[in-house]
């Protein structure tokens, strides 16, 4: 009868957080960054509390991988990530998915082109992400929000609300994000409605620095209002 | 007919109830998965003490004997599926590849809630009774009693556990103590304290190089002699066997 005791770990940071922002990533979401052009990447990743740690992508037409998700969190040793030196192969147009899986604080990446001797010198690096200065056009910002309420999106001068609500009967599939586009004329619609736990993804036309808040918090109540009410007579009775 | 008498000194009979007792232990456990529930024990135990005491009325009494838990654990286990957000993919135009994104789960890994608490140490029993000694005559050739029989069922768990010897091919003679006044039921009527063979072996075949001259050896074939009413009685001092012996 004996069982393995395993410890188990609440992700809090799923249900505690209420503001998402491109400029810091914390748990839940996610930056997507296409790279267009083969060459060397060096992705560097930074953290409050947490040592520096860098990875290299490197994309190369020869290479089928469509997409890597790394965890930053657990960087070098998520499964699929990387390879024993911290190197990512993509392909051409490849995306790689930043994102925190656990802990709390937001996490930095920069992602340089390393350029070598024949495309202008070795030391010429160009920055091509830096997500505390934005999200890049082409790149997408992904959210998941799983609290009730009523959220903003911003972006630049455009704004759009999310709402979000549990659901109630039906069986939960997460696994259907809806897609949003933001252009220059701003959002592509100005509201959405969307289940807790599936991703909003926010496809960026143009660079911006992106941040959906929960502002209206739903607190859980149906539509008929609080369940217990207190009455108060105006006057003590005599007697 | 002959008559045998046999007379237990309650020194003697304390020893055979120590023995009896310290052979007394059991173990048992057990799991159940009933998919998102899961339930297990484990039980080990064993008796200590217990003093005995003959008494004057022809009754005997144990007091004090202790059951002891050495492990009286339950186990209560919930197997939380996995809890997970996000994921899925987005289908983008040709030639740009979809992105898929990644999930995120509440529990860092197989959430399998498990608690196994183990009341040994706030578990203490005692047993204390007075039984008056009963004589059975177990006849091997009759059949089992017909249903639920408690007494078998708690013989074959003590047999099976090597506690007691199960019940022989051969017809016995049992001496129980019969309880009268209780705490617990544990023995009762079903473990008896004492078997004597009938017919009884008084001597056991042997293979002998003195009965013939030649020195040849001869097998000689055991003495056996049939015993008839068993009758059993307890003065303050001794327990006493009475039976009839020989044809």
């Amino acid at each position: 009868m004996d069982r393995d005791a395993r410890q188990v770990t609440l992700n809090r940071a799923v249900f505690t957080q209420t503001a998402y922002e491109s400029r810091s990533l914390t748990v839940l979401t996610t930056l997507l960054h296409r790279f267009p052009a083969p060459g060397r990447y060096r992705v560097h990743v930074r953290h409050a509390s947490r040592p520096v740690r860098d990875l290299t992508v490197v994309v190369d037409e020869r290479s089928t991988r469509l997409q890597a998700n790394v965890d930053l969190a657990d960087m070098f040793d998520a499964k699929g990530c990387c390879d024993d030196e911290g190197n990512v192969e993509l392909a051409v147009n490849g995306v790689a998915g930043f994102y925190p899986s656990t802990g709390v604080g937001g996490y930095h990446v920069v992602v340089t082109r390393l350029r070598g001797a024949e495309e202008g010198g070795e030391g010429a690096h160009e920055t091509v992400l830096d997500n505390a200065k934005g999200v890049p056009a082409g790149d997408y910002f992904s959210v998941v929000p799983t609290r009730p309420g009523v959220y903003l999106l911003t972006a630049r001068d455009a704004r759009a609300e999310v709402s979000v609500a549990l659901p109630r009967r039906e069986r939960l599939r997460t696994d259907e994000p809806t897609l949003v586009v933001l252009g220059r004329d701003g959002f592509s619609v100005p509201s959405m409605q969307l289940l807790a736990g599936r991703a909003l993804v926010v496809q960026c036309d143009v660079g911006a620095d992106l941040r959906l808040e929960l502002v209206r918090p739903e607190d859980g109540e149906d539509d008929a209002g609080p369940r217990r009410r207190t009455f108060r007579a105006s006057h003590p009775r005599e007697g | 007919m002959a008559h045998l008498t046999v007379a237990v000194s309650e020194a003697a009979l304390r020893t055979s109830v120590g023995l009896l007792v310290g052979a007394v232990k059991w173990e048992k456990q057990g799991f159940k998965d009933m998919g998102a529930f899961s339930a297990g024990y484990h039980v080990k135990g064993h008796l200590e003490g217990g003093a005995v005491d003959l008494r004057a009325d022809g009754s005997i009494s144990v007091k004090e004997l202790d059951v002891k838990w050495d492990k009286l654990q339950v186990t209560l286990g919930l197997d939380i599926p996995e809890i997970c957000v996000g994921g899925g993919c987005i289908n983008l135009p040709w030639p740009l590849p979809d992105i898929c994104l990644p999930r995120v789960c509440v529990f860092s890994r197989d959430p399998d809630i498990s608690i196994s608490p183990d009341f040994a140490a706030f578990v203490a029993q005692e047993i204390s009774f007075t039984g008056r000694v009963l004589v059975r005559y177990f006849d091997a050739s009759s059949p089992p009693p017909p249903g639920f029989d408690p007494c078998g069922f708690l013989r074959n768990v003590l047999s099976g556990t090597g506690v007691i010897p199960p019940l022989p091919t051969s017809n016995q003679w049992h001496v129980h103590v019969d309880p009268q006044s209780i705490d617990i039921e544990l023995f009762g009527r079903c473990v008896p304290i004492y078997r004597i063979d009938d017919p009884f072996e008084l001597l056991p075949a042997k293979l002998s190089h003195d009965v013939l001259l030649s020195g040849a050896p001869v097998m000689l074939v055991p003495v056996k002699v049939p015993v008839k009413d068993l009758a059993v009685t307890v003065d303050d001092v001794e327990l006493v066997l009475q039976a009839e012996v020989g044809a």
